[in-house]
C-alpha cells in the first residue's frame, strides 16, 4: 500500500513536470520541472519524506539503469564518433580541469569572505 | 527463434538488467572507476548486438520501457536535495558560488574549444552538459538537439577522469579548504567523481554530492536561457 502510494505520487508529478513542459512556449525539460515540482512540494511539507522514501532510495541506488539505452544509442553515431573521438577527448579532459579548479577558487573566495566577517 | 526472441520487449529489458547486474559486480570485486557499472553494461549490449546482428531497433522495444524511468529517476533528484538540506543551508553561499562558477566555466570552456576545434553544433550541444548528473544532462543534450548517446559517453569520460585524477587536482591546484574539494568534484565529475569524493572524506563526499545536484540545476538554468 505504502509503497503503491509513492509510487503514484511519483510518476503524477513526473507526468505533470512534463504536461507543464508540453504547455511552455519556450524548451524546457518536463523532467526538470517534475524536479521542481516535488523539490516544492517537499519544502512546503505538503508531501513528508517518508511518503518517498523507499521509493526513492530504490530508485537511487539503481539510478544509473535508466541511462544504459542512451548510451547504447552511441551505435547510431558509431560514425560521428569515429570522427570526432580525438576533440571529444581533449574538450572532456580540458574543460574537467577548468571546472575544477574554478569551482575550487570560487569556494575557497567564498569561504573566506564569510570568515573574514565572522 | 532469433527474431521471436529478440524482437520481443522482454530481450532489450532482460539485457539492459542482467549487463548492468554483471557491471555492479565487476566494479564491487575490482573497486575500480573504470569499470564503472554503466560503462561496462553499455559496453556489453553493444557487443552482444553487434556479435549476435541484432538490430538497434530490436533492442529499442525493450529498452525504451527502461528508457522511460528517466523522468521519475531525475524528478526523485529533489527527494536527495532536500534530505540534504541542513549542510546546504549551513554552507550556501559557497555551493552557490562553487558551482555557478564552476559550470559556467564549463560551458564556456567546452563552447570555446568546440569552435577552436571546429566541432559541428549538434556535437557542442552534446558536450555542454557533461560534467553534470547524468538524467539533468541527458535532458538537457535532448533540450539543445544534442545527441543524448554522445552526451553519455563523454559523461563517463568525464567521471572516471575525475574519479581518478580528483586526489591529484587537489594538490596541483593547492586546494585545501575540504568544502572546496567536494564542490570542485562533485561540480567537475558528478556521481562518478563523488565515489572518491566519499573516498577522501565523509564531509568531502557529502559536498560533491549536494554539488553535483546544484550543478546540474545550474547548467539546465544556463543551457537553457543561453543557448
Amino acid at each position: 500500500m505504502r509503497i503503491l502510494l509513492q509510487l503514484s505520487l511519483l510518476f503524477s508529478v513526473t507526468l505533470l513536470g512534463e504536461a507543464i513542459s508540453w504547455l511552455l512556449p519556450f524548451t524546457f525539460p518536463g523532467t526538470l520541472i517534475a524536479m521542481f515540482l516535488l523539490l516544492l512540494l517537499l519544502g512546503s511539507r505538503i508531501v513528508k519524506e517518508d511518503q518517498l522514501e523507499e521509493t526513492a532510495d530504490f530508485f537511487s541506488r539503481y539510478m544509473a539503469i535508466c541511462f544504459v539505452p542512451a548510451g547504447v544509442e552511441i551505435l547510431e553515431s558509431a560514425a560521428m564518433l569515429r570522427e570526432s573521438w580525438l576533440p571529444i577527448v581533449i574538450i572532456s579532459v580540458i574543460s574537467l580541469l577548468v571546472t575544477f579548479l574554478v569551482a575550487a577558487k570560487a569556494v575557497e573566495i567564498a569561504e573566506k569572505a564569510a570568515g573574514g566577517r565572522e | 527463434m532469433k527474431a521471436f526472441i529478440t524482437e520481443n520487449p522482454l530481450f532489450g529489458i532482460t539485457i539492459t538488467i542482467l549487463s548492468y547486474w554483471i557491471g555492479t559486480i565487476l566494479n564491487r570485486k575490482t573497486g575500480k572507476a573504470a569499470f564503472n557499472p554503466l560503462l561496462i553494461a553499455v559496453l556489453m549490449i553493444i557487443a552482444i548486438l553487434i556479435i549476435f546482428g541484432i538490430p538497434f531497433s530490436a533492442y529499442e522495444n525493450g529498452a525504451a520501457f527502461i528508457n522511460m524511468f528517466l523522468g521519475p529517476v531525475t524528478a526523485l533528484l529533489a527527494y536527495s536535495i532536500y534530505r540534504k538540506r541542513d549542510i546546504v543551508r549551513r554552507h550556501f553561499i559557497s555551493i552557490i558560488a562553487g558551482t555557478v562558477a564552476g559550470s559556467v566555466a564549463s560551458a564556456v570552456t567546452i563552447l570555446t574549444l568546440s569552435g577552436l576545434l571546429g566541432l559541428e553544433s549538434t556535437l557542442a550541444s552534446s558536450l555542454v552538459p557533461k560534467s553534470v548528473t547524468t538524467p539533468i544532462a541527458i535532458a538537457i543534450s535532448e533540450a539543445l538537439g544534442g545527441i543524448r548517446a554522445l552526451t553519455v559517453a563523454s559523461l563517463i569520460l568525464t567521471g572516471v577522469l575525475g574519479n581518478i585524477l580528483a586526489p591529484a587536482l587537489i594538490k596541483l591546484f593547492r586546494v585545501r579548504n575540504r568544502i572546496a574539494q567536494g564542490v570542485a568534484i562533485g561540480t567537475a565529475s558528478h556521481v562518478i567523481g563523488t565515489s572518491k569524493a566519499l573516498e577522501l572524506g565523509e564531509d568531502i563526499g557529502a559536498m560533491s554530492g549536494i554539488a553535483l545536484s546544484f550543478s546540474g540545476i545550474i547548467t539546465a538554468l544556463i543551457a537553457l536561457i543561453f543557448l
